[in-house]
């Protein structure tokens, strides 16, 4: 294995864990987005102030 | 020569990485704050519904506003984050008026959601949710 191939296996590892990393941000923000949007739709409690 | 080039692309995309994954960290912040708020907003609500008129009346004064807060916290944190400044401006304006009732000083929260800066806003609220447990373990 010379070390040009390993470069490139090491580029397309990185690659991949990017992707990864991508998906899984888009999810959390997913995620976040519809609890917030649960949040809102609560009425507030009684207070007295 | 080309293998330094190589090396230099797999270093700037390892910082890629380290930012997305400061990303992803934030969203989990933001979940963190906004489910303890749903999960205790419940909770709360149905005790409320069952106390007495005298335990009401103390839940009115000591802890519902406190809670009230911190729901426009979430509200405003999530505008924030999606750049609706309309909705940002009346969560903040409604958080400042309940807080002016019960003089609770929300500047430092104000500033961390409109700054954006999650790791203060995380700080802020659990500073709130200490306060909102401190009132409840007072509840006779």
């Amino acid at each position: 294995m010379t070390p040009d191939m390993i470069a490139n296996a090491l580029i397309a590892l990185v690659f991949a864990i990017l992707k990864a990393q991508g998906l899984s941000e888009e999810e959390a923000k997913a995620k976040m987005q519809a609890k917030v949007a649960q949040v809102e739709q609560l009425p507030q409690l009684p207070m007295d102030i | 020569m080309r293998q330094v080039r190589k090396l230099t692309i797999i270093m700037l995309l390892l910082v890629i990485i380290w930012s997305f994954g400061c990303a992803a960290n934030k969203y989990q912040i933001m979940y963190g704050i906004s489910d303890w708020y749903y999960t205790n907003h419940i909770t709360l609500q149905a005790q409320y519904d069952t106390s007495t008129p005298e335990q009401q009346a103390w839940l009115r004064t000591n802890v519902n506003p406190y809670m009230n807060i911190m729901q426009q916290a979430v509200i405003g944190m999530g505008a924030a984050d999606s750049g609706d400044d309309v909705k940002l401006s009346k969560a903040i304006t409604e958080m400042t008026r309940i807080a002016t009732g019960v003089k609770y000083d929300v500047l430092k929260l104000v500033v961390a959601i409109r700054t954006k800066d999650w790791d203060e806003l995380e700080a802020q609220t659990l500073a709130l949710k200490t306060l909102i447990m401190q009132k409840l373990s007072q509840r006779k």
